[in-house]
């Protein structure tokens, strides 16, 4: 039976890592983003970045369950974040379908001045928040795993 | 979904009494918004004091809310703080709704004392 929630923090306190594999679902991505904000509050960063890698982190862990697991709940998403001195080196890894080819979305924000109410985007805003709010956003699939790298701000 | 409505002269305040608007809650958010505002007519401000966080999916329900008001009302927001008002910010959102500091202060500007 799949694990759903695996936490293990490691490393010296000059490097700092926390580890965590959950499957897809979202009470499962609730939790994680408690322990990852707990985490964080632990290692002394400020409310404002916490409350960022929470946004980013949600962003992230949400995408991967609607898109790369299709919305299936049970999906297994490993999640690294090993924080120095001025940053956090985020990695999220999932074994669920590829991004399709191309550049990351979120390139282009929804239009927002649109003419009528109903045409007000409703979507489209998730990688867009993960741009703004990240650094060295990269993406790799590798073998039958999406892997997705980013960097907030520590402090 | 937590969400109350009380009038104030023909303007509606609905307030957000859950402390996350994300994923998980966003069909209940609309799904309860719609419920409180269709006996209404008048336009809406929207009390997210007691939200703490708000993801790309509580924006979408917050943008279909203020669709559910249709071309002849008005969904105004009050009481962002500061990680909803980020992502509001980030978006842009802050360029579609008017944003005030409590509903105190909406009502006022639309010319109504608030009890």
């Amino acid at each position: 039976m799949t694990q759903a929630f695996v936490r293990e923090a490691a490393g010296p306190p000059s490097s700092r890592c926390l580890n965590l594999t959950i499957a897809s679902g979202p009470h499962n991505i609730r939790s994680a983003l408690e322990e990852i904000t707990a985490q964080l509050a632990g290692w002394g960063m400020s409310e404002r970045s916490i409350s960022t890698a929470e946004i980013v982190f949600a962003e992230v862990l949400n995408n991967i369950e609607e898109h790369a697991y299709a919305g299936c709940t049970g999906g297994i998403i490993k999640i690294l974040l090993c924080r120095d001195a001025e940053l956090l080196t985020c990695e999220v890894s999932d074994s669920g379908a590829a991004m399709p080819p191309g550049p990351l979305p979120g390139a282009d924000p929804p239009k927002l001045d649109v003419a009528r109410t109903e045409d007000l985007p409703e979507g489209g805003f998730g990688w867009v928040l993960i741009r703004e709010m990240t650094t060295g956003l990269n993406y790799r699939r590798i073998g039958q795993e999406n892997r997705l790298r980013f960097q907030l701000a520590s402090l | 979904m937590n969400m109350t409505y009380e009038d104030h002269s023909g303007s509606g305040v609905v307030r957000v009494a859950e402390n996350q608007i994300d994923a998980g809650v966003a069909i209940q958010f609309k799904e309860r918004f719609r419920e409180l505002v269709q006996p209404a007519a008048g336009d809406v401000i929207l009390d997210l004091s007691a939200v703490e966080f708000l993801d790309s999916s509580g924006l979408g329900a917050v943008v279909a809310a203020r669709k559910l008001l249709g071309e002849d009302r008005v969904l105004i927001l009050c009481g962002l703080q500061p990680a909803v008002d980020k992502v509001m910010q980030l978006t842009r959102m802050n360029t579609v709704f008017a944003i005030y500091v409590d509903s105190a202060k909406a009502l006022e500007a639309r010319g109504i004392a608030a009890d």
